[in-house]
């Protein structure tokens, strides 16, 4: 039995470590963890290229071999993934085939050592001593529940009962980028390992405000990881993995097109600390395994913008958010039948707490030009002049939001033939109390023959507190079937699943709602309800889905291949409303669909000579959208974009001629291509296909690597980001030339 | 609807609170409202009047009576009078009561229907709270031969639609929008003449989106009636807009006229017609608006 338990451990492990290349592993590969729960092995059936689904596996080697070292880095590589730079960690977008959303809900799930991340504005950060990168596409909401969509990432970090030893990593590039990551890892005995890792990034900049000449996406990161192992019997493990990181992160590169520069007068900045833990016990019996993953997660940021992002005094926003997140799941396995039936159960629980503070400063221009002038145009006769040329619109939120599930999947094998079905059903609800309050005022003025005389004087005290609450139950199936190939060749799958993203709080729109309040209070305008405006529903699709994993071994060809068509309803989009106001709204547009295709493939030309591919394809539109004003049906959905490239060549040059000491070159030639994406729903805007040549010579030998890399090595110009705010158009423009230098060192003990 | 919610809603939550088998309700209801009396000239007078409807409720039976009092028929002799009791009509919210063919004992009532409805119009966010249980008096009888009268609340909201041309960019444009609600306030000045207030609530005028709305006040409109209809009118009206809990003039949007007739028999329904003289970069310009609507949104029995 215990056999089987490490088998099939191993074997669903061993994906990680070939399915994106054919490239055999060394015995002495680093990243093969033993003995280790992986919350992707806990819910797969067995291995990934077997299971009915779309999926992408890096080993730790390919992660470092294509340097990637967070979430953004997986999109470059993965068919249909696409997670754009918007200028800031806070704001990690991820669209996966057509599904996405730049705020609140995240549309794929993200798990770093089995802690489920919960808050999306942690996504984007960087990771060392990564083992293992598995990305799952398509709704994955039965066993991994909200807010997965689109799929989820389950990253895996090296282990100490893996690897002994040192490891250390030394970068510098250009935009004054430098990375540096050191890292312990110890087995005090068979049964108990302790890893400890730190990380320190900086990035001098690429973007410079030419208001004050500085460079405007300055950041500076650390991060402490540790990682403890601990098996007390041969049918418990117990794994702790916790980490902290700070991050100080400048402004958004974003230029105004009216004049095509970055240039603002106020503060940017955002600040991040992460905190998170998470315990994973193991056990298991003849019958079943049960696994318990405990985690919790605190954020504490605070994002201070220049709103307008113009060298004119308008208006700053500063949000503080404190959140804590406590999560609890429950997986049971039960073992083979006759090795036709096995099943799947379990139970997960969540609670998390936000306190979010969220002041918008209105300035003087902002006073005068949206304010006063938006009244006086009404009002020649009796114009205003604001007390002050500088006041707060103040808003309070307190969200706590909690959520319970139980979920089953069943498996059975006749034949070549494996049947499969699974369920869930999830409970969230969510509560808003608010506090919006403002104190100010302004004078009336009479227009008079001999000029203006004070008519009357307005004081402001708006105090408005409320609560709102929403909650979600919702059935999650999934079904799918799969038929093996006899001759080893592979697979064929079909599956149709739902896929959900909680429903929510838009607080960002408070700016707006008290905005509001304050021109209603003046006469002018409409009064937002609250809950019209700030809530939103959850987002439902479904996903049908077919595929393949195939392997040719006498090529020493792999290749992936499915096609997808998803039906959307109350799909939530991010828009930005008409009109001088200062906040997004999050809308939930009707019916969207998409469909489109996907291929990965890696073939091994020679000893030294490897390829890999991954397109992607997505044709995604609004089947029904009426915002009030225009009809969007037919039209694109914005940030999408159409299709995604992946193309690398590696070669290998050996040097030397004792085998057992490793000492080659590698050439890593790359080109990475998106494109096209619309960045309104009116389609009238779109940045087009644009690829990006990288290129790598890496020397490794013995516990040594030294690296030279490039990316956009034709600087190719392109844009990752627009939008329209008080009328104004803005873009971001993606990076030029990037290139860099890395000592990378390994010592196994 | 939302946005302008009738209370009836509430009204559901009395209606569900008795369930048992074996009970008696019985409750009166006051109504203060204007009379529009018609004699048979057509000649038409509106004056004060006060209502008490008292309905009894049990689980077999919606039985109820009216008294009536300080109908002006005579203004120096006001007349009371009560109806028979009788059963009336109501929904499974008990949010209207319709009382059809009312008769009395002490006057000659007849072609007589007393409607009283939670389902009308009245705009949020604004200083008008209504209590719990108010409703709308809409009554048409005759007395005698002679005599036609019909009730009109002092406190209407009308909804419907609004149409609007104004000049735009050289061109006459045109816009529809049912976001406009019209708030009428008939009461007497100190001469004791009837006057009105008529409240336009996210008004706008030109139609152009870049134009906000805007909640502005017509005071002091003159209310007459004829041939069995109320007429509120006025001219060179200068509206005030509702800035700060208090009226700043808004003399750029002057009303040259603007006239709110009722048109249907139970006064329920109404046209709004105005003109304004409003400046357009630097030239004088006309904007003009006509509005239909109800301030009943939906009729209960017949």
């Amino acid at each position: 039995m215990m056999k089987r338990w490490f088998l099939s451990i191993l074997l669903s492990l061993s994906v990680c470590v070939s399915a994106f290349s054919s490239e055999r592993m060394p015995e002495d590969s680093v990243f093969v963890t033993l003995n280790e729960i992986n919350i992707t092995a806990l819910k797969q059936s067995g291995r990934l290229d077997e299971e009915p689904q779309a999926s992408t596996v890096l080993s730790g080697r390919e992660v470092e071999q294509l340097g990637i070292v967070s979430m953004r880095g997986v999109s470059d590589v993965v068919p249909n993934f696409f997670m754009p730079d918007y200028g800031s960690r806070i704001t990690s977008t991820i669209y996966v085939r057509g599904i996405g959303a730049r705020m609140d809900q995240p549309s794929v799930g993200l798990n770093v050592d089995n802690v489920p991340y919960l808050n999306k504005d942690a996504y984007d950060f960087d990771i060392s001593d990564i083992a293992s990168v598995v990305m799952l596409r398509g709704p994955q909401s039965t066993l991994y529940g909200r807010n997965t969509m689109a799929g989820v990432i389950n990253i895996t970090t090296l282990s100490p009962l893996a690897f002994q030893g040192w490891r250390a990593f030394l970068e510098a590039g250009n935009g004054g980028r430098v990375r540096a990551n050191v890292g312990w890892y110890h087995k005090f005995t068979s049964k108990t390992g302790l890893s400890i890792s730190g990380d320190y990034g900086h990035l001098e900049g690429f973007y410079r405000n030419e208001y004050n000449n500085a460079k405007t996406d300055k950041e500076n990161s650390f991060s402490l990881r540790t990682k403890f192992l601990y098996e007390p019997r041969v049918n418990l493990q117990i794994q702790n993995v916790a980490g902290a990181n700070i991050l100080r992160q400048g402004g958004y590169p974003y230029e105004y097109v009216g004049t095509g520069r970055i240039e603002y007068n106020d503060t940017c900045f955002y600040r991040r600390f992460t905190f998170t833990d998470g315990l994973t016990v193991g056990y298991r019996n003849k019958d079943f395994t049960l696994t318990s993953i405990t985690s919790v997660q605190h954020i504490d940021d605070n994002m201070t913008l220049d709103q307008d992002f113009l060298p004119e005094s308008y208006f700053t926003l500063t949000q503080k958010k404190r959140e804590t997140s406590l999560t609890e799941e429950l997986v049971f396995r039960g073992s083979a039948v006759d090795s036709r039936y096995s099943w799947l159960a379990g139970a997960m629980g969540f609670y998390k707490h936000l306190n979010m503070n969220a002041p918008v400063t209105f300035k003087d221009v902002g006073i005068r030009e949206l304010i006063e002038s938006h009244r006086n145009e009404n009002n020649l006769s009796y114009p205003i002049a604001w007390d002050t040329r500088q006041f707060v619109l103040n808003s309070k939120f307190t969200i706590p939001t909690y959520g319970f599930a139980i979920y089953h999947e069943s498996d059975f094998t006749l034949d070549n033939w494996n049947f499969e079905g699974s369920l869930r059903l999830d409970y969230e609800r969510s509560d808003l109390n608010y506090h919006s309050f403002c104190n100010t005022g302004y004078q009336i003025y009479q227009a008079t023959a001999d000029g203006y005389e004070p008519y009357r004087h307005v004081d402001i005290d708006i105090n408005d507190r409320g609560h709102l609450k929403k909650d979600f139950l919702t059935l999650l199936p999934k079904v799918a079937v799969t038929y093996r190939f006899s001759s080893g060749l592979g697979n064929v799958y079909i599956n149709i699943a739902k896929g959900y993203k909680a429903g929510g709080f838009n607080t960002q729109m408070f700016s707006d709602v008290l905005q509001q309040r304050l021109m209603k209070i003046m006469g002018v305008g409409s009064q937002y309800d609250v809950e019209d405006v700030v809530a939103y529903k959850p987002e439902k699709s479904w996903n049908y889905e077919i595929g393949s994993h195939l392997h040719f071994p006498s090529r020493r060809l792999d290749l992936e291949i499915s096609a997808f068509y998803i039906d959307c309803r109350d799909q939530q989009l991010t828009m930005f409303p008409d009109g001088t106001t200062t906040g997004r709204i999050m809308a939930n547009a009707g019916k969207t669909r998409s469909f489109g295709a996907e291929l990965s493939a890696s073939l091994q030309a020679s000893s030294s000579l490897f390829f890999n591919l991954s397109y992607g394809y997505t044709n995604a539109k609004f089947r029904e959208f009426f915002n009030g004003i225009k009809d969007y049906k037919g039209k694109w959905l914005p940030y999408v974009p159409s299709n995604t490239l992946f193309l690398q060549g590696l070669y290998e040059l050996p040097l030397g001629k004792n085998p057992r000491v490793s000492n080659k070159l590698v050439f890593d030639l790359n080109m990475r291509g998106t494109g096209p994406i619309y960045w309104n729903e009116e389609n009238t805007l779109r940045q087009n296909f644009y690829a990006q040549l990288g290129a790598s010579v890496s020397w490794q030998w013995r516990d040594w690597e030294f690296k030279a890399w490039g990316r956009n090595l034709t600087n190719t110009q392109f844009h990752t980001f627009y939008f329209l705010s008080m009328g104004n158009e803005f873009l971001q423009r993606g990076r030029g030339i990037e290139g860099g230098i890395s000592v990378r060192w390994s010592l196994r003990q | 609807m939302k946005k302008h919610l009738f209370l009836g809603s509430l009204g559901a939550l009395l209606a569900l609170a008795s369930c048992s088998n074996d009970y008696t309700n019985t409750w009166p209801a006051n109504y203060t409202v204007f009379n529009l009396i018609t004699d048979s000239d057509g000649t038409s007078t509106l004056t004060p009047g006060n209502y008490m409807i008292s309905r009894t409720v049990t689980h077999e039976s919606n039985t109820g009576y009216i008294e009536v009092s300080n109908l002006q028929i005579n203004p120096d002799a006001p007349l009371s009078f009560s109806t028979v009791e009788q059963s009336y009509t109501t929904d499974s919210y008990n949010l209207f009561s319709y009382f059809k063919n009312v008769k009395s004992n002490t006057v000659n009532l007849n072609n007589a229907n007393f409607l009283a409805t939670k389902y009308f119009y009245w705009p949020q966010n604004t200083q008008y709270v209504l209590p719990l249980n108010y409703e709308m008096l809409i009554a048409q009888y005759n007395i005698g031969d002679n005599y036609n009268v019909k009730t009109f609340a002092p406190l209407t909201y009308f909804m419907g639609t609004t149409n609007t041309s104004f000049p735009y960019q050289g061109e006459m444009m045109t816009n529809t929008t049912d976001k406009i609600g019209y708030f009428l306030a008939i009461g007497y000045n100190e001469d004791k003449e009837a006057t009105a207030t008529l409240t336009m609530y996210n008004a706008k005028f030109s139609g152009v989106e870049a134009e906000p709305t805007k909640d502005v006040i017509l005071e002091d409109l003159k209310v007459t009636c004829s041939a069995g209809k109320i007429i509120v009118s006025g001219e060179s009206i200068v509206p005030s807009m509702i800035e700060g809990g208090s009226l700043t003039p808004v003399p750029q949007y002057t009303f040259k006229t603007i006239e709110f007739t009722t048109t249907n028999a139970d006064l329920t329904q109404c046209q709004i017609d105005y003109t304004i003289a409003a400046s357009q970069m630097g030239m004088e310009v006309e904007y003009k608006g006509s509005f239909t609507g109800s301030y009943i949104a939906d009729l209960g029995g017949e």
